[in-house]
């Protein structure tokens, strides 16, 4: 009996640090199972007191906020990066402080073309639809959209490591709670992370490949009345030539267990699942090529460039 | 539908896309650097609306790499048809592009803040909250101000007019056509045309607009009224309508319309001895398929028009068919991905006969081209192939055409005139019934056929919607291919649930 475990998913992960710009120096912010700690603000808490009382916000307690703050965040999924390959660099200088404000929009730019001299229409305004409104509205959605956009783009400062983790993070969340709110993006999170593996594996087109997420009962989320199949899920493919198509079916914890610590494509097997967590040596059940049975894999992992892990046998 | 299936189509789509532009030797990354022509495209404040019927499906003139233009597109199909809610589609958009910049070379990094589909959240959120009220002090306190005419009860009523009255004051002399009156619960107005030139150079004024503000008018009992004029002017003329103060009451039978520097003329408000037949049949026709029907009518009327000779607006025309047509293929699947459209449905291969026909090989249908096409879609085709006009467009006149179609898919349509110049045949109607949590950008409103009495079809476009305001709005649509003088039309709007078919007499004036 080989149990599969996405429970302390994490634990298949080094230790990783970066280095972020604060007050007038630089200090680390290290990950390490699966937390994030400040070595240079021992007393963070009591930092985010005295920033309430009016002192000045340290930049590392305040992405330990965000980085919180992000950590069921949907949003990451869409934005991170699909692969090792899949390059998202964003510098200091992208980021803006949360005092900055990020996106010029202006009054002019929210309009459309100007239109032929006009006459408008006037009907009558009732209390609460008035400009005065309509524009708190919309500086408050503005505001919003620059906060979040700033708070992401600050994670993504962190470099590759902690995007890798910060995804891992996201999908633990959403993994034990599945519904229509997040199945579609754990849905799309799955496809775009198999699609360039797929090709690599099978020299497969990367649009052929569609996933659907497991529901903790093995059934599909996609629905119809699938036998009840190997716990881990299902990887078919599908036609001929130029025409196949790749078929998964995986857990929305794979993301975190396999995929995040690098696991997902080790020795030329698509892993699907990790038996034994570990760093730098773990277990994996993993398959050869489609439809044939899993097998069961010791992997040992090094660090590779900016703390993404490398897997052999 | 299935909304679920829905975003998780949209959301695969936009995984495709980035994959698309993030693979070495694939498309460009770069997003639009903000200027005027970014702008073009974004949904303005509610009055700017433009889009009829609904489906935009404007890869044209938006901004940016084919990606975010084939990723809209169906974005904008799914949302039309109400699969997907259009907070999730601009938040997939914004989320997409968003990722794109920050796989951008370093020096483009600041068009990490000039995402469009950032702006155009924030552009629907104006549109939303203009729309809906907000909470207020007293929700129960009356429309306040003299600008608030409290709407009289009566009955809806479209009566034709058929008028010209000369205008003029010291600066400017011209010709107002009034040609029809309608009242609806929000109040009462006459659409009109007006010719207006510059008492003394014989050019078109500039800020004419002071003369059509000064009407006024007193009914049958004594009643006086101040009439305003609410739309919009070119080169061509001024179209718009001429908007009572208060509706006058239901026993009302005539007003006296006094004009500036003109006489004053008696307009009958009594219905019409022989009011034009009205037939309504009963059909079903998925969401998907009314969106694709709606597609198809956009797509001959840029064939219909890309036939007219006309400087630049042929090749644009050209130019907006092909665009109209490409990427079809995409919004089918979305449309069937999301329970929207059967997968047995003969419109997609009616849609691709369409696009074949007109040599636009890059929709992308995978259904096989049927063999049989609408005939209005047939007539309209044969006029594209024909590459030249061979009607006579009626110069500078205008048609009293006047019927309120019965209620369609909870929207009801009034036909307000016609009027015709060198650039073309435009209908002046009047909606009543939007549903208050509409996009009017997006929603998909029936679409309107016209059969003149040569047997030729016609379909109707938009052109500019004036205002949504209380579920109303006042919409001037482009008729294509320009009407000739015909002497009566069939009007035939098609829904989602019912086809409705009224003859109408046209007096051309």
């Amino acid at each position: 009996m080989i149990n599969i475990t996405n429970e302390r998913w994490f634990l298949s992960l080094s230790p990783c640090s970066a280095e972020v710009p604060c007050g007038t120096g630089t200090h680390d912010l290290r990950w390490e199972a699966g937390s994030l700690r400040l070595p240079s603000h021992p007393d963070a808490e009591a930092e985010l007191v005295l920033a309430a009382l009016g002192g000045e916000r340290a930049r590392c307690v305040e992405l330990a906020e965000t980085w919180a703050r992000h950590a069921e965040d949907l949003v990451v999924l869409e934005v991170g990066p699909r692969g090792p390959a899949d390059t998202v660099t964003v510098s200091w200088d992208d980021v803006p402080r949360s005092e900055e404000p990020t996106l010029h929009f202006g009054w002019a730019a929210l309009h459309g073309p100007p239109t032929p001299v006009a006459a408008p229409i006037r009907f009558p305004m009732r209390p609460g639809h008035g400009p005065a409104q309509v524009r708190r509205a919309m500086q408050a959605e503005i505001i919003k959209t620059q906060q979040h956009t700033a708070e992401l783009l600050s994670l993504l400062a962190l470099g590759p490591a902690f995007q890798f983790r910060l995804a891992g993070h996201v999908v633990a969340a959403h993994a034990g709670r599945l519904s229509a709110a997040n199945r579609p993006a754990l849905a799309a999170a799955l496809t775009g992370r198999l699609a360039p593996i797929a090709e690599n594996w099978l020299g497969l087109d990367p649009d052929q490949v569609r996933a659907s997420v497991e529901s903790g009962s093995g059934s599909a989320s996609s629905g119809g009345n699938r036998p009840p199949g190997p716990p881990w899920g299902s990887v078919t493919l599908a036609g001929k030539a130029g025409d196949r198509r790749l078929r998964v079916s995986l857990a929305a914890g794979w993301l975190a267990s396999v995929w995040a610590c690098g696991l997902a494509f080790v020795a030329r097997h698509l892993v699907v699942a990790v038996v034994r967590p570990g760093w730098p040596d773990a277990q994996v059940l993993a398959l050869p090529a489609p439809g044939k049975e899993p097998v069961l894999l010791d992997v040992h992992g090094t660090d590779g460039s900016g703390h993404t892990p490398h897997w052999e046998i | 539908m299935d909304a679920e299936r829905a975003e998780t189509y949209l959301r695969l789509k936009a995984e495709t896309e980035l994959r698309r532009l993030t693979t070495p030797g694939g498309e460009t990354m770069a997003l639009p650097h903000p200027g005027p022509a970014a702008a073009q495209n974004w949904p303005g404040p509610p009055a700017t609306a433009q889009n009829w019927p609904g489906p935009p499906a404007t890869a044209q003139n938006w901004p940016g790499p084919p990606a975010t233009a084939r990723l809209r597109n169906v974005a904008q199909a799914l949302t039309t048809v109400g699969a997907i809610d259009h907070v999730v589609a601009d938040a997939i958009l914004a989320n997409f592009e968003l990722a794109v910049a920050v796989r951008q070379p370093a020096q483009d990094r600041s068009l990490i803040s000039a995402r469009p589909a950032m702006r155009r959240r924030v552009a629907r959120l104006m549109q939303a909250v203009s729309q809906h009220p907000m909470p207020a002090p007293d929700p129960g306190a009356p429309l306040p101000g003299p600008a608030a005419p409290a709407a009289q009860p009566g009955p809806d009523r479209v009566i034709p007019v058929g008028m010209m009255v000369p205008v003029r004051d010291d600066e400017v002399r011209g010709e107002l056509y009034l040609m029809a009156f309608s009242q609806t619960p929000n109040g009462a107005r006459f659409s009109v045309h007006a010719w207006l030139r510059d008492a003394l150079s014989d050019m078109p004024p500039h800020g004419a607009i002071h003369l059509l503000r000064d009407f006024t008018a007193t009914d049958d009992q004594g009643a006086g009224y101040a009439l305003g004029f609410a739309g919009h002017g070119t080169m061509a003329g001024w179209n718009g309508l001429l908007r009572l103060d208060r509706a006058p009451p239901p026993g009302v039978r005539w007003l006296d319309l006094a004009c500036p520097g003109g006489p004053t003329r008696r307009i009958s408000l009594q219905a019409p001895l022989h009011p034009p037949a009205v037939t309504i049949t009963e059909i079903t026709r998925s969401p998907g398929e009314h969106l694709l029907n709606a597609t198809a009518l956009r797509i001959l009327t840029a064939a219909a028009e890309a036939t007219v000779p006309r400087g630049t607006t042929s090749s644009m025309a050209l130019r907006q068919t092909s665009q109209l047509a490409t990427g079809l293929g995409d919004i089918v699947e979305a449309l069937v991905a999301a329970g929207a459209l059967s997968p047995l449905s003969p419109v997609p291969g009616q849609l691709a006969m369409l696009c074949e026909s007109l040599d636009l090989r890059e929709h992308g249908i995978t259904a096989p081209p049927a063999s049989e096409l609408p005939v209005p879609w047939l007539s309209m085709l044969s006029y594209a192939h024909r590459r030249k006009p061979e009607i006579v467009s009626p110069r500078d006149g205008c048609a009293d055409v006047a019927v309120a179609l019965p209620e369609l898919d909870g929207v009801t349509i009034s036909i307000l005139g016609l009027h015709a110049n060198e650039e073309g045949t435009d209908m002046h109607i009047y909606l009543t019934g939007i549903p208050p949590d509409v996009n009017p950008e997006t929603h998909l409103l029936p679409t309107l056929w016209l059969r003149d009495d040569t047997g030729r079809w016609h379909a109707a476009r938009g052109k500019g919607m004036n205002v949504v305001h209380d579920g109303e709005a006042a919409a001037q649509l482009q008729i294509l291919p320009p009407l000739t003088r015909c002497t009566s039309l069939d009007i035939i709007a098609a829904g989602r649930s019912a086809e409705v078919r009224g003859s109408v007499p046209v007096r051309w004036r």
